[in-house]
């Protein structure tokens, strides 16, 4: 019985169910117990010596990704370069010995202009990764590992990794998007990886090394070469020995992992255990350019802007790694008449309760607070948790707060607000709390 | 029921195992709620858990003036949930989830009623009905918590969770 899925599709269901369930768990008499070990996670986090905002928290850890998680963060020019891919493969297979297998990315930069935030930033456009109206801007991050002269190469790059792994998961079978129709019952799911990119370290007829890049937390990989492993030069089919050492590669492999359910799976609700196989290596792919165009801390030094909701003169950024909370609001929402909204701008000024930050546009808005909440963080959690980074004129504030579509204040008082917060950047998982 | 703003000043006063009694007041409903949006047990857990550490470390910005503790923290919980399906890349319709909300927070509910539906808990048929009740309802537990304890399947615990709300609902209605 799935009661979730019941109501998802039965609106007035869940309105309902949600009212007569919220009584039923009103009507819990003080003495029954709750769950311990929730409590317990919860107090140990609050009790933990350093609190990171939630965002800060979930910063993504640079180990390597599967493509399915790869693809979850594709910007829309990537999956716009997936179908264009898959296009390209469906009508031109016959003649995949004379034909790339991919196309060759081309990308455009507008001459750098520098942010509300002083941060260097460029607009693009794209060709065979993405339509020109697609076309976004980039802002390169406070303590980027690149210089905006190598953008153009580390977006190509991006797109290059993108149409190697589409083209893959056209190519080689796989099944790790489509669960059975009875999960209930053993399986077996093959699922297909791209790596990251990386050389190869050593190579010989039956096997291939490939480095470990100790800084995204991997080791040496060796996988057997078999003789239907496909070797890729300039997006063309080419000979093993086309490949060398140290050449910069990304390598595709798939493993076949038998899943069995857990005593009481049912489909709504399944745990399972997985034992996993061998790894079998399918494609070497060489690469077009030199390996820092395809570092991952590369890419991550550049944040994406894009036009804040409900501000549509201005942009936000919203790629950005991590934010402290200093205010959560509790605004009503009255559903069809108001909207969440985002503001991201530098403050001007400060003033108790009122604080003025200056939107990309050059736009004033005044933020208000019920309290202080800028002198308490400054006083009590600045150094305490997060590095000293205090909230000063030329911080960086990000203020989402509701009001109607067709209101545009200026004014964002105490009621409006659902939350402010300082702005922080980060290129890598391990780097300290900094504000933008 | 518990005095959240005296536990609320307690805890602004640094005593902080006392939010330990609102984490246990509203664990349950926080679960369930979260649960009903993300359609998963256990996205729902960690949303509730880090919904009530955001909770915590905000304590300081909430008003008892303009909404009860619960609001706001279902309000925050709310939130993570939609940021969460975005981050998934799963739709979100954000009329349907605020509605739910709105539901959840409207439903005040008096002493009298309280002690009329745990009246009728108890009168259930068969007794299990109301032991698998109070267990998720109550005791927060799993379907597969209880699925485990009835040495039964899930699915099973859903259909007599079911069967046991209908009961519920003739009786109150």
């Amino acid at each position: 019985m799935d009661k979730s899925c019941k109501g998802a599709v039965e609106g007035e269901v869940i309105m309902k169910d949600s009212q007569f369930e919220a009584k039923l768990i009103a009507a819990k008499p003080q003495d029954y117990s709750s769950n311990v070990e929730f409590t317990d996670t919860v107090m140990d986090s609050i009790q933990s010596s350093e609190i990171l905002s939630s965002q800060v928290c979930k910063t993504s850890v640079n180990k390597k990704e599967t493509l399915s998680m790869k693809l979850r963060h594709l910007p829309k020019f990537a999956i716009f370069a997936i179908a264009v891919g898959v296009l390209a493969l469906l009508s031109g297979t016959a003649y995949a010995t004379y034909q790339l297998l991919w196309a060759e990315p081309k990308v455009t930069v507008s001459e750098p202009t520098v942010s509300a935030g002083g941060r260097q930033e460029v607009a693009i456009s794209l060709a065979e990764c993405g339509s020109d109206s697609l076309a976004s801007r980039y802002e390169l991050k406070k303590n980027a590992t690149i210089t905006i002269e190598d953008v153009p190469n580390v977006i190509k790059a991006r797109c290059e990794l993108d149409a190697i792994g589409t083209w893959s998961q056209s190519t080689f079978p796989h099944d790790e998007h489509v669960l059975p129709d009875d999960v209930t019952k053993e399986y077996d799911m093959v699922r297909l990886s791209s790596s990251f990119a990386t050389h190869i370290k050593t190579k010989s007829d039956s096997s291939i090394t490939f480095v470990g890049l100790t800084k995204y937390m991997e080791e040496d990989k060796t996988l057997a070469v078999t003789p239907s492993v496909r070797f890729i030069a300039d997006g063309r089919d080419v000979q093993a020995s086309d490949v060398s050492i140290n050449d910069v590669v990304m390598y595709v492999t798939s493993q076949t992992s038998h899943i069995t359910p857990m005593p009481g799976c049912t489909l709504r609700n399944c745990s399972s255990s997985g034992s996993l196989g061998n790894e079998t290596l399918l494609a070497v792919v060489k690469l077009s350019m030199p390996f820092q165009y395809y570092d991952q801390f590369a890419w991550q030094s550049l944040t994406e802007r894009a036009t804040c909701q409900g501000n549509e003169a201005d942009t936000c950024l919203t790629g950005f790694s991590g934010a402290i909370d200093l205010y959560m609001g509790s605004v009503s929402m009255k559903i069809n008449e108001t909207m969440y909204k985002e503001i991201q701008g530098v403050i001007t000024s400060i003033s108790g309760k009122s604080v003025v930050i200056k939107s990309s546009s050059g736009t004033l808005f005044t933020v208000t607070t019920p309290t202080d909440v800028i002198a308490a963080y400054n006083t009590n959690k600045a150094a305490k948790y997060y590095n000293n980074q205090k909230v000063e004129v030329g911080s960086s504030l990000v203020v989402r707060y509701a009001e109607k579509e067709s209101e545009h204040s200026k004014n964002l008082i105490s009621t409006l607000l659902s939350s402010v917060q300082l702005q922080t950047e980060n290129v890598g998982k391990s780097d300290t709390v900094k504000a933008y | 029921m518990i005095d959240e703003q005296k536990h609320i000043t307690q805890i602004l006063n640094g005593d902080t195992n006392a939010y330990r009694g609102l984490v246990d007041r509203y664990q349950t409903g926080l679960i369930i709620h979260c649960e009903n949006i993300l359609k998963n047990r256990h996205d729902g857990e960690d949303i509730a858990q880090e919904a009530f550490i955001k909770a915590y470390k905000n304590l300081n910005n909430f008003s008892k003036d303009k909404a009860q503790f619960s609001t706001w923290l279902y309000r925050i919980a709310t939130n993570l949930c939609i940021d969460l399906l975005r981050k998934n890349k799963r739709q979100v319709h954000i009329k349907d989830i605020e509605e739910r909300l709105e539901v959840v927070q409207l439903n005040h509910i008096q002493e009298e009623e309280i002690q009329h539906i745990r009246k009728v808990i108890q009168e259930l048929e068969p007794p299990k009905y109301a032991e698998i009740i109070k267990a998720y309802f109550w005791e927060g537990k799993s379907y597969q918590e209880i699925a485990e304890k009835y040495e039964t399947s899930t699915n099973t615990i859903g259909t007599w969770i079911s069967r046991a709300k209908v009961q519920l609902k003739e009786k109150l209605s």
